[in-house]
């Protein structure tokens, strides 16, 4: 087990000092460095408040940093203006803990949706989705409604759409929050698999048990600061 | 080609937002029509009572007398002069035997052969503001005896349609801010509803310009259907309203089936209606991308 952070040139993934206080002065994330290597998949722990939701908000250009930089595939996207920010989220992929899925779209066009957005051909499109809902096995519930499946079958469409831009880096915030032990197990697996694949991927999560079973690169949060760092 | 799709795809959101919003999109296009509606009878009452005021002004007529010894040719010059004056719009001459005709048509049992009035020319001002001016010049006029002397009723006349005006221009604008202020809140309200699905299209990587533009297609298309419809229940006000007119203010100089009003208020409200739609549509959607 070692400590400490040391960014490569290979690493996909750089945050150096990152900061974001909310008003008045609730530092959510404080000075936060870590790096993560092209293919890795890490883990981000902490409990409720500790800083993973809004690190991940940062990483993905939904927020914007106080201060710190990072560095996405070598390009530092603090210094893109907010407003092009579409663009650093079309490089990337977010799922979250409450799935974030159109109830008025089918699992189809809610996966197309993030091609449509890119002005993608429609041909391309079918191509892309129905790749991408056989990794996730959904091929058979394309039509169907969001509301009508089960938590898990939701997470899967919502992770088929973060897949289906083939993003730099997958990020999931707390996705088996809402789900119960063997369906969290279950899209776990789907994330290895598509780890294996050569998808990056940074995960939050505060299952114990899942981190046990995984041993994988973990960092730890607390209270907004990076507490610990652990490698296996 | 990357437009077309772009506009295709918004097109069909903005039909999925109008379809699932169902009843919010009828309230709104309900209210767009009622405020368009609204907008437009003022209007088209405001025109009417300034055709109306300036077909009454029109018969506020300056009569310049001449002296009876005149000859043709030095009656002619006043006219020529008369007509010259930036403050007349028109200036007919009047013979003594014109004046006696007149005057006999109104009062039938009138028995005289010799005309008592001298010859005069009857003087149309540019605008009934211009009166006190035009008067003080035909005094100056060598070969006009008198002027009759209207200052007082075309002073009175201004200001009531001054009043009047300012009355029309502000209750217009009232109008206009409060169907502003209805149909941005009720797009708004339709918005408000989508403001979850806004909230995914930019986490999935949409533009701005993206997320927009079915709302601003949805707030159009409220404007549009609202301004349509406004203008079938127009028509039949139109015509009321122009009857009474009319029946008002007979043998009108204004001949007002040349300016299509009707056509002009309906163009006017389908601009208002896209225009208001599209901007209050704007407007809201802008809130939920910050």
């Amino acid at each position: 087990m070692k400590k400490g952070f040391e960014a490569k040139n290979s690493s996909i993934l750089i945050a150096k000092d990152l900061v974001k206080t909310y008003p008045p002065y609730q530092k959510a994330v404080n000075r936060i460095s870590f790096s993560v290597e092209k293919g890795e998949f890490v883990f981000i722990v902490g409990k409720s408040g500790a800083g993973k939701t809004t690190l991940f908000r940062l990483l993905s250009k939904q927020e914007e940093a106080d201060s710190g930089q990072i560095f996405i595939n070598g390009n530092d996207i603090t210094r893109i203006p907010p407003k092009r920010g579409y663009l650093v989220r079309r490089e990337l992929g977010v799922v979250y803990q409450d799935f974030k899925l159109i109830h008025y779209k089918t699992v189809y066009e809610n996966i197309s949706y993030a091609l449509e957005v890119q002005s993608v051909p429609d041909r391309k499109i079918r191509k892309k989705v129905d790749e991408v809902l056989q990794v996730v096995e959904l091929s058979h519930k394309r039509k169907a409604l969001p509301l009508t499946l089960s938590g898990g079958e939701q997470q899967r469409v919502a992770i088929a759409r973060a897949l289906v831009n083939r993003p730099l880096i997958l990020f999931a915030d707390e996705p088996t929050g809402n789900l119960d032990w063997d369906t969290s197990w279950e899209i776990l697996k789907l994330f290895m698999a598509i780890n294996c694949q050569g998808t990056t991927i940074v995960m939050a999560t505060h299952n114990e048990k899942l981190l046990q079973l995984m041993k994988l690169r973990t960092i730890v949060l607390e209270q907004g600061k990076k507490t610990d760092e652990i490698f296996y | 080609m990357r437009f077309f799709i772009d506009l295709r795809r918004s097109l069909r959101e903005a039909m999925v937002v109008f379809r699932r919003n169902g009843l919010v999109s009828l309230g709104c296009i309900v209210i767009s029509t009622v405020a368009l509606f609204s907008f437009s009878v003022i209007l088209l009452m405001a025109v009417y009572v300034r055709f109306g005021t300036i077909s009454i002004g029109d018969r506020l007529n300056v009569t310049a007398f001449l002296e009876a010894t005149l000859t043709h040719e030095e009656v002619n010059t006043i006219l020529v002069r008369i007509r010259h004056l930036p403050e007349t719009k028109d200036a007919v001459y009047v013979s003594p035997e014109e004046a006696l005709r007149e005057l006999k048509s109104k009062f039938h049992d009138l028995e005289i052969d010799a005309s008592p009035i001298p010859p005069s020319v009857r003087i149309t001002p540019g605008d009934t503001a211009y009166v006190p001016v035009l008067i003080a010049q035909l005094t100056e006029l060598e070969g006009v005896s008198s002027v009759t002397d209207i200052t007082e009723a075309a002073s009175n006349f201004f200001g009531i349609v001054q009043i009047g005006t300012i009355l029309g221009i502000a209750l217009l604008l009232i109008f206009f801010a409060g169907f502003l202020f209805i149909v941005s809140a009720s797009t708004g309200i339709s918005i408000y509803s989508f403001r979850r699905e806004i909230e995914i299209m930019q986490l999935v990587g949409a533009s701005r310009t993206f997320v927009q533009n079915p709302f601003i297609i949805l707030g159009s298309l409220y404007g549009l259907i609202g301004a349509l419809l406004s203008s079938l229940f127009l028509i039949p006000s139109y015509q009321r309203i122009d009857n009474f007119y009319h029946a008002f203010i007979a043998f009108d100089p204004i001949p007002l089936d040349e300016y299509n009003i009707l056509s002009r208020i309906i163009l006017l409200a389908l601009l208002v209606g896209l225009a208001t739609g599209w901007i209050s549509a704007k407007q809201s959607v802008r809130r939920y991308l910050k």
